[in-house]
């Protein structure tokens, strides 16, 4: 396994998908589930279970989360290796990932066994057999709550079944210019898939990027919810196609100032939250992809770069815990830094 | 604008989702942000689940209530047998205390399932320890299906064949599969 982490890995910057994301949900059925889980049981719980992981699997290092400072703690947050449930939850828990950082499994979230793999790009079909392997492996060591009807049982009846819970991350940098919020995601959202972004002040989500991903669990195979997502997803990105050459056809000098104004403030900017500037990335991916901005591109993946602006991955850099401005200063530095090279 | 959770701090954090073709929005503070149960399930734990919980207390415990007297009766305070869990306490909390949950609630989990998932039935991966019993439990419920399909267009000779498969799946299975 290589010791790059997933979200260095080369893969071409154009693509919509930014990464492929997979879940597992699982229980074991010994135990009681989170809400009437005992400290002592909890305890017990997360090392048998870390036990199954690392004797399934070599290749996982147990992380002891309460020596983890709240800097590092941000950065697998921010990296999507760990969810804020696991992070604030107060009972013991335990993670442990790959040296890739792209599988990981957190124990004693808000169900005991949570199995995850990530892959950069379009790579769902590999994410899953990723993660069905790793639940193999410690399916052979413990056992799972399991029903005959309703399949593996998780504390909460919207992960019940498969437990799968299948995402990409998609960059729409066109649609969200367009009539994305408005008309095209609510057509799509009814073929069982929801879309969510995350923004902060105005109408459309940071740096354009969104998550989809299934919403049902029970009464499909884990392939039949994949096919879902990929086939919902591709009509998302054909649509963002034509939204691009519809701009690109009709508003091309807007465009063009959009791209190149990003790149004007992103290299000469002293002062930058990272709201601001995830969107401007997102305008200068925008214009690699349509090949209107010619300046040399950085080495790193835009989306890498997006996810290293983020304030616990500045902080982690830095090497220490620093205020929103300090942050704002740094953080311009190293934009102007990455794209000055 | 004010933090949707808190009411305390300013909103800075704003989520948009879309479910079911339905726009849904969200604003909280940093902090509240921070806290919440994964932020993935946010709007179909929170507005559909609930929902549906709520829908199903109506359901199940408004009905028996006496004719002109539309205040809700209580539901009974039944437990799950295992953790305790009671089911006022799960419709409130949203999460089941246990794996018995599922049989101790098996009424309201079923109608829940069924309109949350929009099905009661797992068609996915299962527990290799769990074998043979049900892959034939599977078989006989495809069986079953084929049998009044054939019953349905006279085809009794058929239905017949399908009888005996279905009887013979049954009983190597012995009723060992939950």
């Amino acid at each position: 396994m290589t010791k790059v982490p997933w979200y260095q890995e080369p893969v071409t910057d154009e693509n919509e998908i930014l990464s492929s994301r997979v879940r597992l949900a699982r229980n074991i059925k010994k135990y009681p589930f989170r809400r009437k889980l005992s400290a002592a049981s909890a305890t017990e719980m997360v090392s048998e279970a870390t036990q199954a992981v690392i004797s399934a699997s070599h290749f996982f290092i147990n992380l002891d989360m309460q020596s983890l400072g709240k800097t590092e703690q941000t950065v697998f947050l921010e990296k999507h290796i760990v969810s804020p449930e696991f992070i604030n939850g107060n009972l013991p828990k335990g993670l442990l990932i790959c040296d890739n950082q792209s599988i990981s499994v957190m124990l004693n979230e808000e169900d005991h066994v949570r199995i995850q793999a990530i892959k950069p790009g379009e790579d769902l079909t590999s994410a899953f057999e990723t993660a069905g392997q790793i639940d193999d492996l410690i399916e052979e060591r413990v056992e799972f709550a399991f029903h005959s009807d309703y399949g593996y049982l998780t504390a909460c009846p919207t992960n019940t079944g498969t437990g799968l819970r299948a995402s990409y991350m998609i960059h729409l940098p066109c649609l969200s210019k367009s009539d994305l919020p408005t008309t095209v995601l609510p057509q799509i959202t009814k073929f069982g898939v929801a879309i969510r972004g995350i923004y902060g002040e105005g109408t459309a989500p940071m740096g354009s990027i969104y998550q989809i991903s299934n919403q049902n669990t029970l009464g499909k195979s884990e392939q039949d919810i994949i096919l879902g997502l990929q086939n919902v997803t591709q009509s998302v990105i054909e649509k963002e196609r034509q939204a691009r050459q519809n701009l690109l056809t009709t508003r091309k000098s807007y465009i063009e100032d959009i791209v190149h104004r990003a790149y004007g403030i992103l290299t000469n900017a002293r002062l930058i939250s990272a709201k601001e500037a995830m969107d401007l990335l997102s305008d200068i991916r925008l214009g690699y992809i349509t090949g209107l901005l010619e300046k040399p591109k950085p080495t790193k993946r835009i989306y890498q770069i997006m996810m290293e602006i983020q304030p616990g991955h500045l902080q982690r850099n830095v090497g220490t815990e620093m205020t929103e401005q300090e942050r704002d200063i740094t953080r311009a530095r190293y934009l102007r830094e990455i794209f000055e090279k | 604008m004010m933090c949707e959770r808190c009411q305390k701090n300013h909103a800075s954090v704003h989520m948009q989702q879309f479910l079911n073709g339905q726009k849904v929005e969200l604003h909280l503070c940093q902090e509240c942000a921070f806290k919440i149960d994964n932020p993935e399930m946010l709007v179909s734990l929170e507005n559909i689940f609930k929902g549906f919980l709520d829908q199903l207390n109506t359901k199940y415990f408004v009905n028996s209530a006496a004719p002109g007297n539309p205040a809700p009766v209580r539901p009974p305070a039944k437990a799950c047998s295992r953790c305790g869990m009671t089911f006022n306490k799960f419709k409130t909390g949203g999460r089941l205390g246990c794996d018995v949950c599922y049989q101790s609630f098996a009424k309201e989990v079923e109608v829940l399932l069924k309109n949350v998932q929009g099905s009661t039935r797992h068609e996915g991966k299962y527990p290799r320890r769990m074998g043979a019993g049900i892959l034939s439990k599977r078989q006989v419920t495809e069986l079953r299906s084929q049998l009044k399909k054939s019953i349905e267009e006279e085809n009794y000779e058929e239905a017949a064949r399908l009888r005996d498969e279905i009887k013979a799946l049954e009983r190597e299975d012995g009723g060992q599969t939950p």
